[in-house]
């Protein structure tokens, strides 16, 4: 249950961290706000990638260059999109940060792990040792205790740990109820069976703080991996998708710039044509001695066109 | 001493014979020199076979553990035991009857717990120690329910007696397992030691010592393991066997006492137990208490072997023979989990 | 679940009888309602099968936070274990009294292989 109500949790947290990165330009305030909380699930890049494949098998053009997002380039998505690839570099630096602190922890974890373990097989050795003595001085008891079970005086509590944003159970021994096996023993062996008690008393914590180790690097070893899967990600897909989008827009309103340009120049040549040929108008029609004024915007005033005949 | 000399061995002469050739098969310091310098189990049972068990561990196949050495040393006990017990006449029967009653009571106690917590019995037969089977174990399929095992089961054993004693049917659901095994044992050690106390003679002498060193070693090690438990001081005093040196007023004391020192200042009134406190410690590398008492159990045992005519050659041996048994359990135990440094912490019996 | 978190959990133990033996003594032994133990005996008669539904069946049980199993009884059933991949329950495998513990076989610390070098296992 818990286990699910995290997964849509983190799902949650990772719908506002996609959308972050989509609507950046709009949100420069919050940044400082990102969720370094959470691991989302790579789907929704993967539904991004899925898209413009599709797009692109349609216009038909090769992949390597052309995979970007579908975009009219003009100067607002431009800046939509630096905007987009600001919030995906920084993206990809928290989520940097984060597999780094989870693998520092993780390496930490792993080497108690390896110390815990050496220390358990000397504890478990002492215990089964004293067991034997145990056995030594009150004959075979074996029967009677695993016979007298009836409630565990020893049981685990979970807790949980937040270590950037993952959490990880805790498992912590505590007494519950009282000695079952009190007055086993009491006339043969009682001091025995004690010590017995406490060395394995003293294996049980330490099996179960190895176990809290343990579950830790379970989960901090699927963790790391989705978050290095993460970043790489925004790496090697998405920051590249965007920066060829931006390269496209770039390149397309530098095309129009020099388009523009070549139009004016057209225009300029054109007009300057007109003005010489109604200069010369105007003086054959001086020199032909009309003297009546140019016309004015009261006339009947056409607009030439321009442009295009 | 006259009239049993002359006719003691009319009719239990064989068994003191055998059983004192028995005796001769018992494990020698020597032998436990060499078990402890074994490396493996499977050395173990080399050394082994070249002593009185012969190859016992045979037809066992490798790898040898523990607790089938543990097994196959009960099984030859129990033969031996019940080949005496076959060929025995009374009032040498009733005696070892009165052995095996030990026995019972675990199996009995054993019984009880497994019902209470709703085991099958079939279940817990096989695990029942085979020198306390008795008749009515067959029988005790049919109760399910402690009273039931109560009324239909317990009340026509051997133990009967000590059971209806101490215990009722609604006791079974409500006291602790290990205050019924020790008041059931409680009353059986007072009624062994009447028992032997009327066959006399040398039989007495040897029995009642032994069967009062039980009784207070018991005593002793119920009041030391009772501290810091829920058992209460009159509870307590009713665990102690009263047919020791201790009774009465050593019990008395006894019952008093909060900590181990006043339980020491109790032994200092009895030398033979003086010298048991005084050089047993609970550091490592001392001798417990415990293992003191096997020391003088051990020595009083022998002892016993020093008497002919008498039955307590009997108890004797089935006595060393479970110490021979824990030794070599002991060392198997050390060879197995490579722990070496204790391994000469047996008893030696010879 | 979040029930018996706050009731606690137990410690279940797979393992030989000294095993066994032991860890109920430390009092980690109990008995449900529908009267199956949190532990197992394993011995020299007991089939693999036997010892997988066991396993299995911990693992399906809520009130259980570990399991310790011997690891020569792990090695039987090497395949369930490695196929429990949920941090809850936790598998432990704890060395038996017959056998020395054998850290190359752990099916944590083979996860961790390539992390550390051989030297830092003993």
């Amino acid at each position: 249950m818990s286990l699910l109500l995290d997964e849509l949790f983190n799902n949650v947290t990772m719908d506002a961290f996609v959308s972050l990165i989509n609507l950046q330009g709009k949100r420069h305030k919050n940044q400082s706000q990102l969720p370094s909380k959470g691991s989302y699930s790579l789907s929704h890049d993967k539904s991004l990638i899925n898209n413009s494949a599709a797009e692109n098998k349609k216009r038909n053009v090769k992949m390597s260059d052309k995979d970007r997002l579908p975009v009219f380039p003009s100067r607002m998505s431009l800046a939509i999109f630096k905007a987009r690839l600001k919030g995906a570099q920084r993206g990809h630096s928290l989520l940097k940060k984060k597999a780094d602190a989870l693998t520092l922890r993780f390496r930490t974890i792993l080497k108690s792990i390896i110390e815990t373990k050496t220390e358990v097989s000397e504890v478990m050795k002492q215990a089964q040792f004293s067991l034997a003595e145990a056995k030594f001085t009150c004959g075979d008891i074996s029967h009677v205790i695993l016979q007298n079970v009836t409630k565990a005086s020893v049981k685990v509590k979970s807790k949980k740990e937040n270590v950037v944003g993952v959490t990880l159970p805790l498992f912590e021994p505590y007494q519950d109820g009282g000695d079952t096996y009190e007055l086993t023993g009491l006339a043969r062996g009682g001091q025995q069976i004690d010590k017995t008690k406490k060395s394995y008393g003293r294996a049980i914590t330490l099996l179960v703080e190895l176990a809290s180790l343990q579950t830790s690097f379970i989960t901090l070893d699927e963790v790391i991996k989705v978050t290095n899967r993460r970043v790489n990600a925004i790496q090697h897909v998405i920051i590249p998708r965007i920066e060829r989008t931006l390269a496209y827009i770039i390149s397309e309103l530098d095309e129009r710039d020099r388009e523009e340009f070549y139009r004016l120049k057209k225009v300029q040549e054109k007009k300057k044509k007109i003005k010489a040929k109604e200069e010369l108008e105007k003086k054959k029609r001086q020199e032909a001695g009309d003297h009546s004024e140019a016309a004015t915007i009261f006339d009947d005033f056409q607009d030439p066109d321009i442009l295009f005949d | 001493m006259m009239p049993e000399g002359l006719t003691f061995n009319i009719n239990h002469g064989y068994l003191e014979g055998l059983l004192r050739g028995f005796k001769g098969g018992i494990l020698k310091q020597a032998d436990y020199l060499n078990l402890i310098q074994c490396e493996t189990l499977d050395d173990l049972k080399l050394h082994l076979q070249s002593t009185d068990y012969g190859n016992f561990l045979a037809n066992e196949p490798s790898p040898l553990t523990v607790s089938v050495i543990d097994d196959k040393l009960r099984e030859k006990l129990v033969i031996e035991v019940e080949h005496m017990r076959n060929h025995a006449l009374e009032p040498l029967s009733t005696f070892l009857d009165y052995i095996k009653y030990s026995y019972m009571i675990d199996n009995v106690i054993l019984l009880i717990t497994g019902t209470l917590h709703g085991r099958p019995i079939h279940e817990l037969l096989p695990k029942c120690h085979p020198l306390g089977t008795f008749d009515q174990l067959a029988a005790i399929n049919l109760a399910n329910t402690s009273i039931m095992l109560y009324n239909a089961v317990l009340v026509d054993t051997p133990l009967a007696p000590y059971i209806k004693d101490c215990i009722s049917a609604e006791d079974l659901d409500e006291m602790n397992v290990e205050i019924i095994r020790n008041t059931l044992y409680k009353s059986y050690l007072e009624d062994f030691y009447n028992f032997c106390k009327k066959q006399g003679g040398a039989t007495a002498d040897v029995m009642c010592e032994a069967l009062a060193f039980d009784a207070d070693r018991r005593a002793f090690i119920i009041t030391i393991n009772s501290f810091g438990t829920e058992l209460s001081k009159e509870d307590r005093m009713k665990l102690y066997p009263r047919c020791g040196n201790l009774y009465p007023t050593g019990l008395n004391m006894l019952g008093e006492c909060d900590d181990f020192e006043q339980v020491k200042v109790v032994a200092d009134y009895y030398p033979q137990y003086k010298e048991l406190f005084d050089n047993s410690g609970i550091n490592p590398g001392d001798k417990t208490l415990e293992d003191k008492f096997f020391e003088h159990e051990v020595k009083l045992m022998k002892k016993s072997f020093m008497q002919q005519f008498q039955f307590g050659v009997f108890y004797a041996y089935i006595r060393l023979k479970e110490q021979e048994n824990r030794n070599i359990l002991w060392i198997g135990e050390c060879v197995a989990q490579r722990h070496r440094a204790k391994i000469d912490s047996y008893i030696p019996i010879f | 679940m979040a029930i018996a978190a706050a009731r606690g959990k137990l410690i279940a133990v797979i393992g030989d009888e000294d095993t066994c033996i032991g860890f109920v003594l430390g009092g980690v032994g109990e008995m449900n309602k529908n009267r199956k133990a949190n532990f197992m005996v394993v011995d020299k008669n007991t089939s693999v099968g036997e010892i997988e539904d066991t396993f299995r069946s911990f693992l399906r049980r809520d009130d259980i936070g570990i399991i310790l199993i011997n690891q020569n009884i792990a090695e039987m059933i090497r395949h369930v274990i490695d196929s429990h991949d949920l941090p809850i329950p936790a598998v432990l495998e704890i060395p038996s009294k017959d056998s020395p513990y054998d850290p190359s076989k752990d099916s944590i610390l083979r996860r961790a292989k390539g992390l550390f070098s051989a030297d830092d296992f003993r």
